[in-house]
């Protein structure tokens, strides 16, 4: 035998280059911190780089707790539509790829190795053509899936989330240093949560010679409105994010 | 058509392995996860592979039907397919993403979801003979 599974010559590894070579930004949305906001981030940035009349994508890689179908209210009744692989349903002008499509809602425990086949035949399979940015919702950690993008995904230029909170900018630099380490690019540093820029957020920027994007307030409207598009763009949130736009291209 | 994508990359696996060297036969197992339609694969697998300039007449092409087999972690229990019913939307998502499997099935001794897939997830290339 001399391929299979998980192996260095899984032919999957080599189609994902070019299943991504028509996107010119591919931006996984990362903090090793759960509950920073990574996933509302991911769909603003997308509906606000739609707004602006650029082609978008958005691949949800929280592969065990995926949520960017319903941040875009999108419907599980929706498909992806087979042809040459799996081209990805369209909604609010996003393209939108998830697990949720093959799982409706049901939960879906795995394993590490698990979670990284599912990443794989992902990108392996998707046909996302023609995009300006692909924005990719990451799950919290340093795992499987940060560590198949950051290994397979070379274009792959990381936005990163943290909130003031010291045990959020404590797990941000642990990121930046391994990001720094393997020499990867990133776009900069989120603050979200946050009315006002904080020193210790600025100061990590400094630290590791990134780009302070800017803060991001914390907005009840936008957890009402969850899923409800115009309600979302409305949001100071949504506003701050439109500011950020300009650090996304490469 | 997904089956297309998934021989795309065995195309471009033998490329990388064949090199200058001269194709003979490939011998690829497929899952019964994946449920791959063994007529579309091989059409995609031939058309892609002549595109790459293959002399499909002397290349021995041949597939290898591999039953799931899954296997308990919580109580070790070992079980086929034939053993869990599955409607035909959970065998289609499940020939997507094989991995999706344990949204909709749990160990039928145990009731766990935690469990392996020991054989039969998807395209496997078994063996490649080179001149």
């Amino acid at each position: 035998m001399i391929g299979s599974g998980l192996r260095e010559e899984d032919p999957r590894k080599l189609l994902v280059e070019e299943r991504l070579a028509k996107i010119a930004n591919v931006i996984p949305v990362m903090s090793p911190k759960g509950g920073v906001g990574k996933t509302l981030i991911s769909t603003l940035i997308a509906l606000a780089i739609a707004e602006n009349n650029f082609s978008v994508g958005i691949l949800d890689l929280d592969i065990t707790n995926p949520s960017i179908h319903v941040t875009l209210n999108l419907s599980l009744d929706e498909k992806p539509l087979e042809s040459k692989g799996v081209i990805p349903p369209e909604v609010h002008r996003i393209k939108v790829m998830s697990i949720a499509y093959y799982t409706r809602g049901r939960p879906l425990p795995l394993r590490g190795s698990e979670i990284t086949e599912v990443v794989r035949e992902i990108l392996a399979i998707t046909i996302w053509g023609d995009l300006d940015y692909l924005i990719i919702d990451t799950p919290p950690g340093m795992s499987d899936v940060h560590l198949e993008i950051l290994d397979n995904v070379r274009k792959a230029k990381p936005l990163i989330v943290t909130t003031p909170h010291i045990l959020s900018i404590n797990s941000v630099r642990s990121l930046l240093t391994i990001l720094k380490e393997a020499e990867i690019p990133v776009i900069g540093l989120l603050e979200n949560m946050s009315e006002s820029p904080t020193d210790a957020v600025i100061n990590l920027c400094r630290e590791f010679k990134i780009n302070y994007l800017g803060n991001v307030p914390l907005d009840s409207l936008l957890s009402l409105g969850v899923g409800n598009i115009p309600i979302t763009k409305k949001t100071r949130a949504y506003d701050s994010i439109v500011k950020i736009l300009k650090y996304l291209k490469s | 058509m997904h089956e297309w994508a998934l021989a795309e990359g065995v195309v471009r696996y033998l490329s990388n392995v064949v090199g200058e060297g001269k194709l003979k036969s490939v011998k690829i197992g497929l899952g019964e996860l994946q449920s791959v339609d063994e007529e579309v694969f091989r059409f995609a697998l031939t058309e892609l592979m002549r595109a790459e300039g293959y002399e499909l007449s002397e290349v021995s092409l041949s597939f290898v039907r591999r039953p799931a087999r899954l296997q308990c972690r919580k109580c070790g229990y070992s079980w086929s397919l034939s053993e869990v019913s599955l409607s035909d939307d959970e065998r289609e998502a499940i020939h997507f993403v094989p991995e999706v499997i344990h949204a909709y099935v749990a160990c039928p001794k145990c009731g766990s979801r935690d469990f392996e897939v020991v054989e039969g997830r998807g395209v496997e290339i078994i063996e490649v003979v080179v001149e």
